[in-house]
């Protein structure tokens, strides 16, 4: 890609983060709802723990780390997601995509831009529950305050949202060969809300599964970056990130070619 | 309603849920890939609540209350995500766009065709994965149970179904007064998840909150609690299908004077 065609993907990409905000600012309510969502699962489960450990439950991690964790999780979750697969799949089942293609520009420009619009609206719209969650527990949330910690963990989650918007692109770009992905697609969100641990710590799973959970990938897109705040020695990690790095490559990698071998089959529906 | 009106409802219901039966069976493998996206739902639930339990050594937190939970949970909202929620989820839609208009104008009860006609049969999955939990549980753990504890359970599990489908629609129903408020019913089947965990486990006021005002716990928790130990007044289930329902009819009339059909 040469400087120019990077300016302008640049200029392209800004002219559409700055639509979609505008868009975004039309459903407040929307925004306010979705969020509540996302905060609801991590709150009945940081509920469920800490009652759990005061009727004598005995987890492999402390009360303090389940705690931060799970006032965190909802937040990272939100940062590292993607949905534009069903999207994208409804784009080239319909025909849309034609429009795009003959842009001098990515054909995922605009995913890109709903995906940073709309996490810079949650941002702002999670904030604030996260911030009313961790009032009654602040005496147990631990947080690192060395900005390296912060640094990694910023690095971590933009990895992870990464990875996670290339699988995204492989989901939905499965519709070039077959009509409806939409199961697909929830057997994705499915695999990624439980091995990210966006249900439950992976830390608390059982040992036994400790080999499987340290190289799938899901895990690296929101256990990993909490992990980056909450491990006690920052020379852990090393091996994490390196993982993680080889899973963003190998996602990116895989995006591509699928991408591409479906773009040959594609026949513009409404061309 | 009357006798005659009955009577179309029912028709009309039992025609809508053959057409969703021969639309799965026309797309047999999204169909069979939902039934197992189902189950493997029921399976990601199921595992943070067994995980929980693997931790817990006192006697207050029997696993079998856990396990039946589960099964419990696993019907009522295999029941819920057939017949219900399909329609509650296109509600927003139905009147940004002006579809409630095609169901006010039908012979049959407006909230009945405008929220039940959406059917998912293949949602039934869940049931049976359930009822298959509740008897392995019973002949694993050796539990006895009694007529007296089924029938608790069936009649708490109803109720509570029909209660927190009403609490659901309640959010829903907020379309009418907010623009574009699609994600409550995330945040309804999100906080559902509640019912899946042995009750104890949560604070006080938040258990008091899961059989009242959000009675999560009325599909899962309480209902397995009547099967082990049936001590609930099955006379406080009628009484608690009657006052969510009447609530929903309550906001539903409200709602419907606000409604302005975007269509015409």
């Amino acid at each position: 890609m040469s400087a120019h065609t990077a300016r302008r993907a640049g200029s392209v990409l800004r002219s559409l983060v700055g639509q979609e905000l505008q868009m975004i600012a039309q459903y407040r309510w929307w925004l306010v709802a979705m969020q509540a969502s996302v905060v609801a699962v991590p709150l009945i489960s940081l509920l469920v723990w800490r009652g759990a450990m005061a009727n004598g439950a005995e987890p492999p991690v402390t009360r303090d780390y389940l705690t931060t964790y799970l006032v965190l999780v909802s937040l990272v979750t939100m940062l590292t997601s993607s949905w534009t697969a069903r999207f994208l799949a409804e784009s080239i089942r319909l025909g849309h995509l034609n429009a795009w293609l003959v842009r001098p520009c990515s054909t995922h420009l605009a995913a890109v831009a709903n995906n940073v619009s709309e996490k810079l609206a949650k941002l702002a719209t999670l904030l604030p529950l996260v911030a009313i969650l961790a009032v009654p527990f602040h005496r147990d949330i631990e947080l690192p305050a060395h900005p390296g910690r912060w640094l990694l963990f910023l690095w971590a989650l933009i990895m992870g949202a990464t990875m996670m918007f290339c699988f995204d692109v492989i989901v939905g770009s499965l519709a070039f060969w077959w009509d409806d992905v939409a199961a697909m697609d929830r057997f994705r969100q499915l695999a990624a809300s439980f091995l990210s641990g966006a249900l439950i710590p992976l830390s608390v799973m059982p040992a036994a599964w400790g080999p499987f959970l340290q190289v799938q990938p899901f895990g690296y897109a929101v256990a990993f970056p909490i992990e980056t705040l909450l491990a006690p020695d920052v020379t852990t990690l090393g091996t994490g990130l390196a993982v993680q790095a080889a899973w963003v490559l190998l996602a990116l990698v895989a995006a591509r070619f699928v991408w591409v071998r479906g773009l040959r089959r594609y026949s513009g529906a409404g061309a | 309603m009357n006798a005659r009106t009955a009577r179309v409802t029912i028709l009309v219901w039992l025609n809508l849920f053959r057409q969703a039966v021969m639309r799965d069976l026309q797309f047999r493998s999204q169909a069979w890939l939902h039934l197992f996206a189902g189950i493997g739902e029921l399976i990601v639930g199921i595992l943070p609540v067994l995980i929980l339990t693997t931790y817990v050594r006192t006697d207050s937190a029997r696993p079998e209350a856990a396990v039946l939970t589960v099964g419990v949970f696993a019907i009522t909202t295999g029941l819920m995500d057939c017949f219900v929620t399909p329609g509650l989820r296109r509600f927003d839609s139905a009147i940004r766009k002006g579809e409630l208009d095609l169901a006010l104008v039908r012979p049959v009860p407006t909230f009945f065709y405008a929220v039940l006609r959406w059917i998912q049969p293949t949602e039934l999955g869940r049931c049976v994965s359930g009822t298959a939990i509740l008897v392995v549980a019973a002949s694993t753990f050796d539990l006895g149970l009694g007529p007296e504890g089924v029938l608790a359970m069936i009649a708490w599990a109803f109720a509570g179904t029909i209660a927190y489908c009403a609490f659901w629609a309640d959010l829903t129903l907020l379309a009418f007064w907010v623009r574009s408020i699609e994600p409550v019913n995330d945040l309804a089947a999100a906080w559902r998840g509640a019912g899946q965990y042995p009750r104890q486990f949560f604070p006080r006021t938040m258990q008091i909150v899961l059989v009242s005002f959000a009675p999560a716990a009325l599909i899962g928790s309480f209902p397995a609690e009547q099967l082990l130990d049936p001590t609930a007044g099955l006379v406080l289930a009628p009484a608690v299908v009657l006052v969510s329902c009447s609530l929903t009819a309550l906001i539903w009339q409200f709602g419907l004077v606000r409604y302005n059909s975007a269509s015409s």
